[in-house]
């Protein structure tokens, strides 16, 4: 398929989103919400701690 | 204890009830028509007006110009400002 864009590399495509329609079932409260960084459960994907960056972070020193 | 609601939990309940109406106020950007979500909002933009008030009533306003009236005096210049609480919760 022609697409009009020059690929420097040659291959692959541009890159295309696809989202999956959000439905409102149920929400956090107020307090568990602001703690958690969304009032949407399904939205929760926190980020590793601190901590477990840091203890990666020396088994990887370890290793070398 | 005088009674009256702790400052400080004050400001963490408009906190989270402001974190709840933005977060709503998105999830209706793309769902305009989702009657349940509106009708949290609203509920939810309620209490946050109500507690707003309560919290000016008690401990003076929250912006320094726009939304509260002044009253006799000029207490937007009197501490602790709005912003001024502990990082961890009481």
């Amino acid at each position: 398929m022609t697409t009009g864009f020059n690929n420097p590399l040659g291959t692959g495509h541009l890159a295309m989103a696809f989202v999956c329609p959000q439905e409102y079932i149920t929400r956090f409260n107020p307090d568990e919400g602001l703690c958690q960084g969304t009032i949407f459960p399904e939205l929760v994907s926190p980020y590793p701690t601190y901590q477990l960056l840091l203890r990666t972070a020396a088994k990887e020193a370890q290793k070398e | 204890m005088n009674g009256f609601p702790d400052r400080e939990q004050l400001l963490w309940r408009i906190q989270a009830l402001s974190f709840t109406a933005v977060d709503l106020n998105l999830y209706l950007d793309t769902h305009p028509w989702d009657t349940r979500a509106l009708a949290d909002y609203n509920q939810i933009s309620a209490a946050l007006a109500q507690t707003r008030a309560l919290y000016e009533q008690l401990y003076g306003p929250m912006l320094n110009f726009g939304m509260s009236c002044g009253g006799d005096s000029w207490r937007w210049v009197e501490e602790p400002w709005p912003w001024q609480i502990s990082t961890r919760r009481a």
